[in-house]
Parts: structure tokens; sequence; C-alpha cells
């Protein structure tokens, strides 16, 4: 069954992302902290990572460029979201190797139809 | 000041009342052939002669002898060829100043309003990128309507959702929305307060924060710099000398051959300073000998015996597309802080024009001439920086006046803690005491925009 990670310390958008999930019968993890990201990935194995920008102790590009770091992980579809719309962060997560960058906020059925094809592709 | 051409305006004005040259000529005693080449701003004029003739037109001496100042004539030159617009008859400029000096006036009206825009939205556009209280502000209240057009939209278009997860989903819409209205006021209370009891007439009809009204620090001083363009640009075929260093600049430059003839001057003298120190500093040299500089500029001068103005000059031009390289910011300053050169990096944004913050090392290098000064700046929000920064005196001094100096500073985003490069001081610093959020700063020079 899809897996799909939810990164974001909003608790407002963690339930609306939950339930659009869900509602395409994908399961769902979610984790707050960024400081915990990585070690989430480990034990949830997700098939595909929503990844917040700013996140509290470790933000989202951090984050990203350790799992690109890992042979492990290096390959993990991961779709950003951010707040901030500026060039410069598409650009640094771009060169971090981010899969899709997506700014808030944001269509739902975009980022569905973004998901699915992020998970056809893996 | 610039005497507009008299004999143009005499003739424009002659035909305008259908007179002929012989019967203005014969009204002020002088021959016709003379009056001709009056006309034809051959002879200048002025005296007697001025007199008759705006007597004989009946128009006032002052209009004759108008001047426009040297400054308005030089910016319509200026704007016209930053336009690139390669069809403008330049060379006839004060024959359209002579006969349309209102329509002169108002192009240079407006060609200065456009300049202080242009201005203006570099000024808000830093003010968007050092405010961390305005920044994080508008990051949560995007994050609210993130929330709430998420949630709305769920309700909208998923027909089945259980009552209890409808009625979540309205309340999340109903709390959000009271977050959102509380730091949109909380934002705008801010804005007007810190204004208000400096300048109570300064809010502004479109209702713009009113301290953006206010003249920006920065706006005041030296005009920024053109050869921001190429600075920091890494170009192979500087790095051989085997190309003409105006071939380079055609192929690098689309509209070089409509650069204004400073900015040309400029890119030229980069351009050579470029082959110099390319040619003393050799790409593999550097490649070669990083892990004795670690792209420290005073380690890699110690190195290979270069000056330092050259390696920070080499390590700002170094091909970092691949990867390979660092990446390194540049600012070059004069000891009134006017910014000379800048290569700009997104982890340290620099000044335009002239000062930035007073704790930087590129100011405090004037302290000490000579001395290298490596350090890691701690910036609100924003990513640590380790910046390297000297000055030097630039000619000789005579007795009791010392030369006039220059600052450098080159930088980098401070690389993940590695045992194989060297640590450096911390020094909190920010972009512009207008901008910075450290209230306790025993250097601010300036009140904080926001009043926090």
């Amino acid at each position: 069954m899809t897996k799909i990670l939810i990164v974001e310390d909003e608790v407002f958008i963690i339930e609306a992302l939950r339930f659009l999930c869900e509602s395409e019968g994908w399961r769902v993890a979610v984790e707050t902290d960024g400081a915990e990201a990585l070690n989430r990935v480990q034990e949830e194995q997700p098939d595909v990572l929503l990844l917040d920008f700013m996140l509290p102790n470790r933000d989202g590009l951090d984050i990203l460029k350790a799992l690109r770091r890992n042979d492990m992980t290096a390959d993990l579809p991961v779709l950003m979201l951010t707040a901030k719309g500026h060039v410069r962060e598409r650009n640094l997560a771009e060169l971090a190797g981010v899969t899709y960058f997506m700014t808030k906020p944001f269509s739902n059925a975009e980022l569905i139809d973004q998901l699915k094809l992020m998970l056809a592709d893996r | 000041m610039v005497q507009i051409l008299v004999g143009t305006r005499i003739r424009e004005e002659r035909r305008k009342q259908g007179r002929k040259q012989t019967d203005l000529a014969k009204d002020v005693n002088i021959s016709p052939a003379y009056l001709n080449l009056i006309e034809h701003n051959k002879r200048q004029i002025a005296g007697e002669l001025l007199s008759a003739l705006s007597k004989s037109l009946g128009i006032s001496r002052d209009f004759l002898s108008e001047t426009l100042s040297t400054q308005t004539i030089e910016r319509i030159q200026q704007a016209i060829r930053t336009l690139g617009i390669s069809n403008v008859e330049l060379d006839r400029l004060d024959e359209f100043i002579t006969m349309f000096p209102g329509f002169a006036k108002l192009l240079d009206r407006q060609i200065a309003e456009s300049q202080t825009q242009s201005d203006q939205v570099a000024i808000l556009s830093d003010q968007l990128e050092h405010d961390v209280v305005l920044r994080e502000t508008l990051h949560i209240m995007l994050s609210n309507i993130t929330a709430i057009r998420s949630s709305a939209e769920i309700l909208l278009t998923h027909g089945n959702i259980p009552v209890e997860t409808r009625s979540k989903f309205n309340q999340n819409i109903f709390t959000e929305t009271k977050r959102l209205a509380r730091n949109t006021s909380h934002l705008l209370d801010r804005l007007d307060t810190d204004v208000a009891p400096q300048s109570p007439n300064a809010s502004h009809p479109d209702g713009h924060p009113a301290h953006y009204q206010q003249p920006h620090p920065m706006a005041d001083a030296t005009p920024a710099t053109d050869d921001q363009d190429c600075f920091g640009r890494h170009i192979p075929a500087l790095e051989t000398g085997t190309t003409t260093i105006d071939a380079v600049i055609t192929s690098y430059f689309t509209s070089a051959s409509a650069l204004p003839p400073s900015r040309y001057a400029r890119i030229t003298a980069w351009a050579k300073t470029y082959q110099q120190v390319a040619a003393m500093l050799p790409l593999e040299q550097v490649w070669d000998s990083r892990h004795d500089h670690q792209f420290s500029p005073f380690a890699l001068a110690d190195v290979t015996g270069a000056p330092v103005d050259a390696t920070m000059f080499r390590l700002a031009h170094l091909p970092t597309d691949t990867g390979d390289w660092p990446s390194f910011g540049y600012l070059e300053v004069d000891n009134s802080a006017g910014v000379l050169s800048r290569h700009e990096l997104p982890a340290l944004r620099l000044p335009h024009r002239s000062g930035a913050c007073p704790r930087w090392p590129i100011y405090r290098a004037f302290s000490c001439p000579g001395q290298a000064i490596s350090v890691q700046l701690d910036q609100l929000g924003s990513p640590l920086v380790i910046a390297h920064s000297i000055a030097k005196g630039q000619k000789e001094h005579s007795v009791g006046l010392p030369s006039v100096a220059r600052a450098a500073m080159l930088y980098e985003i401070a690389p993940a803690s590695s045992n194989s490069r060297p640590t450096y001081p911390t020094l909190e610093v920010g972009f512009h005491c207008s901008v910075c959020a450290r209230l306790d700063c025993v250097d601010r020079r300036v009140q904080y925009s926001l009043n926090q």
C-alpha cells in the first residue's frame, strides 16, 4: 500500500493533507519536528515525502540535502512545500535535488495530481 | 548649465510669425547672410543684438538665452543609451531641447521619476528580504491562507464527508480565519506605529505603509556600479587570453554596442584585470593547491605569492556551475562605503549603493589597513557565512593626509562542520539597521523600521 510521509508543522495543513491522501487510499504518517524527519523516513520507508521548507529545529532544505547524501534515500521522491515563493528558495531546492516544488497556498487537485505522477515515476 | 541653441529658437520664432530673414535682419540692422549664420548656430550672439532680436520678435530675452542643466541633458542621454534604443537621434538632442524645452523638461522629469521608482522597488525588495519579523509574519499569514484554502476546497469538492469531519474542517477554517485576521492586524499595527510619531502626515492614499515613503538610508549616495553584470562571471575565453577583450564583451553582452562609453570602459577594465589575474593564478594551480589554501584568499596569497586583491578576484570568478568549486560573493567599497563592485550570493545580500551593517568586517577593515580578517557572520534567519576582508590604501599619502583606501570582502556559505576547514570567530550582524531586529545592538544608528 502506498505510503506518504508528511513533514509539516502546521496542524490544520496537516489535517487537510492527511484527508486528501487518505481519500486516495494512501497510508499517511506525519512528523512535525524537522530534527526527527530523517529518523521517520528510515522508520516509515515512505513512497513519497511531502516536505515543508520551513520547519522547527531543522529546515526542509537541510533535510533534503541529507536525504540525497544517503544512498538509501537518494532517490526518494520529495515534493517540497513552501510559503516562500522566492526564486531563490526554488533554486536552492532544485540544486539540492528536490523532485517537485510547490508554493503555498496550493490547489488540492494539483497537489494530488503531482503526487500521483511522482508515484507513477518511481 | 548648457545654453540652448539660440539660433534655432530665433529661426523657429521667426517662421512661426511668418517673417522673412530679410525683414528681421533689416529690423535689427544686420545683413540677412549674418542672420542666416546666427539661425544655424554658426555665430554666437549676446548683448545688444540679442536684445534687439528679442524685441523685434516680441519675445523675452530670457526665453532666447534659456539654459538647461547639464544634468538634465546627461540624464536624457544616459536614459536613451540604457534603454538600448538604436534609432534615437542623439546627435540632435540639443536641437530637440531647443525646439521643445517643455517636452525636454517633461522627459527629464519622467526619467527621474522612473529612476526613483526603480530605487523604491529595490528598497522594498531589500525590506522583504532582510526584515526577519516582516518575512516571518508574512510566512505565517501564507500558512493561515493555505490551511483555509485547502480546508474550504475539501468541503467544496468532496461530497460524502462524514459529519464529524465536515465539522472539523469548518472549525479549522473558523480558527484559521481568526488567526489570519489577528496576524494581519498585528502587522498593520506595527507598520503604522513606527512612523506616526515622526511623520503625522505620512499616510499614503494608496494605503502603503507610511515608512516606505521615507527616503531609504541607502538611496542617497554613490550610484550603483554598472560592472555588477559581469563581476563574478566565469568567462573561459578570458582564462586563456586567446580572444580579444572586445570580442569577449561583444559575445557576453548582447547589447554591447549600445553600452554607454563609461560602462564599456568599466567592463573593459574588469576584463583586463580578469586576464591578468587568470595568468597569475591559473585555475589548475588554484585547484591543485586547494588543500593548502582551503579557498581562503589570504592562504592562497601565502601559497602562491600573489597579492591578496588578486586572490580575492580569482576566487570570485570560479567556474561554479560544475559543482566542484565553491561559490563566492564579493563586495568592494571605498572608504565612504560607496559600492565599487559587487557580486551577490543569496546567503548574504549586499548594498547596491552604500553602507550596510557597520558591524560587517569589510567596514571594520578600514580601522586596520592591511590586516586580514576572517570571521563567520551570523545573520538572523539566514545561513552562516564565512567572510574574508582586507583594506588597503590606493595611492601614496602625503604628510598629514592618509591615502584614500578601499576594502574588499569575499564570502561564502559556511560549509557543514568539517575538521578539514578552519573555524573562525562568529560575528553577529544584520543587513541594515532599519531592517535589523537585533534590538540590543550597540552599533545601531537608525531605528528599526517595524519599531519592534
